[in-house]
């Protein structure tokens, strides 16, 4: 069977020979990945938001930057061919690692909620030019109802298994290139550049700080959400600098593009939800590009179960392969509602404490920690106990255990995500996600030069 | 007891016997091929990553940066 065989594959340091992904591969792959409905939505607030003026840079700048801030663990994961969580427990300790995954997952919903309520909102749209009946055509029930079968379908696809998968994330990747090469010259032709240049943000903040710093944070949430998603990939790559350039450039610049047209239609249109662009073309063509949407959307969500199971299946290897896909999966229709849909840059600000965090530690022991004598050894991470070198204090390694909190807890002093306010009043001036990742990274660093790595026993003693 | 001197055996829980020797002979090939050169700046598994591969980046990413110093200022 596919799946044993890859979660099989899943827990072995990679060979050299078994390498499958040079420079391109990761780039066709990470933009296929990339180019989803979290990047059409992103885009979408950054538009209503900021003027056009201000939106490139800043779509740029929020998905590049973080991205850049963590990109060399593309080269940490390729350089030990391992599965990214298992790798994790020589910074985390193996137990605070557990934590972490179980953070990985649970947040992880957030975005197969998403793009399955955009299903939902294309589907009751497809069903409105058609005439359906009138309670699928509204938000509450239809949408939250599509949304689900959504979520369900998905599931079934991730379930299938890797061959079925890969050929619904190429098509989605198509379909959604097709849907935004076709909006964006539309919208163009229809406004021209210079009204979508001039217009007026939508739904600005109180004052142009506030608003471009709320613009930096939603992209900058996308931006590092990524650093929970490398080790799948890149423990294939073929050399440190493939994984290193395909991850940062494919998840980076590359897709931010479909953040910035995004951008531009939120502006000429003023609406959030990218299935209403769609609806504004009228009759078939509307039909047509809402079921390519839709498709593209549930594919999404079965890109994004697979791995989350192989990863959850991988830690606990005696459960189940449906009961794995079941938990990655169905506590997602929670979030599946109007009201979630709208709080995506709440769901981003929260993604970019969590997932900024963790990078600045990982990065953190990467430059300052994991080298040379004290670089990774691959026999303790599977090892569990006292004896290996990364049980440290009972499985929690006490230095990612206080940059974690230190990290975290500045996020929250500097914006509480809720109520989009900053209790300390520096979030207009410096954003939260970027300087939380480097209180981090200081203070795992700090802590490890200075207190934890002197305490473990030295390489070749 | 010094942990590092003695061959410990791998017990990631639930690995069955054929997951756990093929693990086992892995980890065997790279603490026996490439670790000792890692331990010393050398490789893993693949070739390294190079300076240069750093410095793209930052040159990329410090123009996007002073392009969005630009707009704020502008």
């Amino acid at each position: 069977m596919k799946i044993k065989e890859e979660i099989f594959f899943n827990l072995l340091p990679t060979r050299k020979s078994e390498r499958v992904y040079g420079f391109w591969d990761f780039l066709a792959v990470q933009i296929c990945f990339g180019i989803a409905a979290w990047f059409f939505l992103v885009g979408s607030l950054t538009g209503l938001t900021v003027d056009a003026k201000d939106a490139i840079p800043i779509i740029l700048f929020g998905n590049a930057i973080p991205l850049f801030l963590i990109a060399p663990m593309a080269v940490i994961f390729a350089r030990y061919g391992v599965e990214q969580w298992l790798g994790s427990s020589a910074v985390l300790g193996h137990r605070f690692k557990d934590i972490w995954l179980f953070i990985y997952i649970t947040s992880s919903f957030g975005w197969i909620a998403y793009a399955s309520f955009l299903f939902g909102e294309s589907t009751i749209k497809f069903v409105k030019v058609f005439d359906g009946p009138l309670m699928l055509t509204q938000e509450v029930p239809g949408a939250v109802v599509f949304a689900m079968v959504a979520t369900l379908v998905g599931t079934y696809l991730a379930y299938l298994g890797p061959t079925t998968l890969k050929h619904l994330i190429h098509a989605a990747a198509i379909f959604l290139l097709v849907v935004l090469v076709f909006f964006t010259w539309t919208v163009f032709s229809k406004f021209g550049i210079d009204t979508i240049l001039s217009a007026e943000p939508a739904k600005p903040l109180e004052t142009l700080a506030w608003s471009r710093a709320s613009a930096i944070e939603y992209n900058v949430g996308l931006g590092f959400s990524w650093a929970f998603w490398y080790g799948q990939w890149t423990r294939l790559a073929r050399t440190e600098s493939s994984a290193f350039h395909g991850c940062l450039w494919g998840w980076g610049i590359l897709a931010a593009t479909a953040g910035i047209f995004s951008a531009f239609v939120a502006l000429a249109l003023g609406v959030y939800d990218p299935s209403e662009w769609i609806v504004s073309l009228g009759g078939g063509l509307a039909a047509l590009g809402l079921l390519l949407f839709a498709v593209a959307n549930v594919s999404s969500v079965a890109a994004l179960v697979y791995p989350m199971s192989i990863t959850l299946r991988s830690r606990f290897p005696n459960l189940s392969w449906i009961y794995a896909v079941l938990i990655c999966s169905l506590p997602a229709i929670l979030l599946e509602n109007p009201v979630v849909f709208e709080s995506y840059g709440v769901y981003l600000a929260y993604i970019a404490l969590l997932s900024g965090t963790y990078g600045g530690i990982m990065i953190a022991d990467y430059f300052l920690v994991n080298r040379g004598k004290s670089s990774w050894r691959i026999r303790d991470l599977y090892i569990t106990g006292p004896e290996s070198r990364y049980w440290y204090w009972g499985g929690f390694n006490p230095a990612a255990v206080i940059a974690t909190l230190a990290g975290a807890g500045f996020y929250l002093w500097t914006l509480d995500p809720f109520n989009w306010v900053s209790p300390n009043g520096l979030f207009p001036y410096i954003t939260a996600g970027i300087p939380s990742f480097l209180l981090s990274f200081l203070v795992y660093a700090v802590l490890m030069r200075l207190w934890v790595l002197p305490g473990m026993e030295k390489p070749g003693a | 007891m010094n942990i590092m001197s003695v061959k410990r055996n791998i017990n990631l829980h639930g690995i069955d016997e054929e997951l756990c020797n093929s693990v086992e002979e892995r980890i065997s090939e790279f603490e026996r091929e490439h670790e000792p050169d890692l331990l010393k700046g050398g490789t893993g598994w693949v070739t390294h990553i190079r300076k240069l591969d750093y410095a793209i980046a930052i040159f990329i990413n410090l123009a996007i940066t002073i392009l969005l110093v630009i707009t704020f200022i502008e």
